[in-house]
């Protein structure tokens, strides 16, 4: 058995808004469940008028063939698929039989962090990968578990795992950016998640929303320079052809492999040399270093290859991949696992922090570092 | 071709935002308590986000029969001690407008300095009544900060938070009018059930969306668009 392609928003059940952005309204719905999907919960991805009238008449056939690509995986892909992204499941229809909207799994208790605010309390939400980017004090203070390097290399080997199974499935991702993906630190499973795959374009098909532009401070540079020249063209008088400006206009928002893989390099960047003005930086000295002392040459010629001008050089997600499963002999990075007597935080914080010591939800154990409050303790 | 800086210029483009507050003896009580709980929300929507606090920059100011400079424009994570907004005197609109030219002066030379490509800030202008200046001197200070040779010239939405309060008195004072730009501000006066308080409350709400917006703005180009005002739909109860 699985989900139904299509529902109606009558067979949803009750509806409790989570949260609203700019293109669609997010709901949980807590009665709903699914065959197939054992004992998931499930969100409701309403998109507003907006969202729905940019997608035109296609959007209903574009999110069918969405959700009936993850339905068409081999089981073991599927649950493989499942594991690591928050694809569709279901299309919703509103009463005149039109799309409204998606369902998805629930993320996962694990992703979520509750921050720290200024005036007492928290937000919970999830934890998304940008806050790996920033600086130690005021993650600290958002109530956020240091991550230490052994442990951010294993999540970007995980999402590049991720991310090489789209590309092996024939997916481009797309609108990669510090936001959409989700982690969980625990030093005994770090692991990610990739969610808001709307962007996502199978191969051989126009992505569902149309063409979507590289979010600011994550534009390759193919697309920095159409977009250089689309505001020289745009200025000059008299104006080019629109033929050109055309051309130009498409240049910028391509999303391929390629680029994909030039925006993991940069997010590789970030979570490897994080700190003030680390959320935007692609100066890639820093990770490259990291990556040359704890991975090999390999990996660091990679990160090169990556930021190659001509997207025809850089290399695959497969073979990042392989190299970061490799770790330099004497290295300590990255182990598949971890024994307790090398926990990866048990390093640079062990002489400053107390046993028991609390930051948000995790508490510093001697000998394992950072642990999930209410967890048992690893043996 | 030409040279590889120009056409490939990923300078990061900083968004500045100001807050400028009438702090006026009518503001006293409940409003201005409302307005002292915006900060510490900007604050925490900034160091969730560490995109945000790389891109973002943001300062108060507050007015009455003068005009202060309460938080300076600046990343909001070094914000150790959140600054509080305490009534005094008239409402000098005057005083605002001259106070916030020369900080938008001096603050966007300093981020062009530091390498940040700038475009023109946004000022959220949060009041409760007309100017008690004289208006000619409101006129000319602000059409010193709305000049077209001034390239810090900034995007002025008011917000008036009681409905006694006309919109023909906000709408001189929105910039850019409509028909200076096809980007054109507006002005908002409450309508809602509710009191002053609750009108800032839903100010604090548009003001992070707007950041949030602002954040991932792209333009008709492909490159950071920049400032991306208050979406009606999220301000029913104003007209």
């Amino acid at each position: 058995m699985t989900a139904p392609l299509e529902l109606t928003l009558g067979q949803l059940g009750r509806l409790d808004e989570l949260a609203r952005g700019g293109t669609a309204t997010v709901y949980l719905a807590p009665e709903l469940r699914l065959p197939g999907l054992g004992d998931e919960r499930f969100v409701y991805k309403k998109y507003n008028e907006a969202t729905k009238q940019s997608a035109g008449p296609s959007l209903g056939t574009g999110l069918s063939n969405f959700v009936r690509f993850r339905e068409r995986l081999p089981e073991e892909q599927r649950e493989a698929w499942d594991a690591r992204i928050i694809w569709p499941v279901s299309v919703v229809l509103d009463d005149s039989g039109a799309a409204d909207g998606v369902i998805m799994r629930l993320i996962p208790e694990r992703y979520f962090q509750e921050f720290t605010k200024r005036a007492g309390g928290v937000n919970r939400k999830p934890r998304e990968v940008e806050t790996l980017f920033g600086d130690d004090v005021t993650s600290a203070r958002k109530g956020l578990a240091w991550v230490d390097l052994p442990a951010r290399i294993r999540l970007i080997r995980a999402i590049a795992a991720a991310y090489g199974m789209m590309h092996k499935q024939n997916v481009v991702v797309g609108d990669i950016s510090g936001r959409n993906i989700i982690y969980d630190p625990d030093p005994a499973r770090p692991s990610i998640m990739v969610v808001d795959v709307d962007s996502a374009r199978i191969k051989g098909n126009r992505a569902v929303f149309g063409m979507q532009p590289h979010t600011p401070n994550w534009q390759p540079p193919e697309a920095l320079l159409a977009s250089a020249a689309l505001q020289r063209a745009s200025r000059s008088s008299p104006s080019p052809p629109v033929e050109m400006l055309d051309r130009l206009r498409s240049r910028w928002a391509i999303q391929t492999t390629a680029t994909d893989v030039y925006k993991f390099a940069l997010m590789t960047v970030r979570i490897l040399s994080n700190g003030r003005g680390g959320a935007v930086s692609r100066d890639p000295a820093r990770a490259r270093g990291v990556l040359k002392a704890r991975i090999g040459d390999t990996a660091a010629d990679l990160l090169d290859a990556s930021f190659s001008d001509d997207a025809k050089q850089r290399p695959t997600m497969r073979d990042w991949y392989d190299a970061l499963q490799h770790r330099k002999p004497g290295s300590r990075t990255p182990s598949p696992r971890v024994a307790a007597d090398e926990t990866p935080a048990a390093q640079k914080t062990s002489t400053l922090l107390a046993n028991g010591h609390q930051v948000g939800q995790w508490v510093w154990v001697e000998g394992q570092g950072w642990v999930r409050r209410g967890s048992r303790p690893r043996p | 071709m030409a040279d590889s800086r120009q056409a490939n210029d990923d300078r990061v483009l900083a968004l500045a935002f100001y807050l400028l507050v009438d702090v006026s003896y009518s503001m006293d009580g409940a409003p201005l308590n409302a307005v002292n709980k915006i900060l510490p929300e900007v604050i925490d929507t900034i160091e969730e986000s560490p995109t945000l606090g790389d891109i973002v920059r943001f300062g108060a100011l507050d007015f009455a029969d003068d005009a202060r400079t309460v938080l300076p424009l600046g990343d909001l994570r070094d914000v150790e001690s959140i600054p509080n907004f305490t009534a005094r005197g008239g409402t000098s609109y005057a005083a605002a407008f001259r106070q916030l030219r020369k900080d938008i002066e001096h603050d966007l030379a300093q981020l062009k300095s530091d390498g940040y490509k700038v475009y023109r800030p946004a000022v959220f202008f949060i009041t409760d009544g007309a100017p008690t200046d004289n208006m000619s001197d409101v006129q000319a200070a602000f059409n010193d900060l709305t000049d077209p040779g001034f390239r810090g010239r900034p995007n002025i939405i008011p917000f008036g938070v009681t409905a006694s309060l006309s919109k023909a008195v906000l709408d001189p004072w929105v910039s850019p009018k409509p028909a200076e730009s096809n980007k054109a501000m507006r002005s908002y006066v409450y309508n809602g059930d509710g009191d002053a308080a609750t009108a800032i409350k839903q100010i604090a709400e548009v003001l992070i969306s707007s950041i949030v917006a602002s954040a991932t703005s792209v333009n008709d180009a492909g490159a950071a668009g920049g400032f991306v005002p208050p979406d009606d739909d999220d301000l029913d109860d104003w007209i």
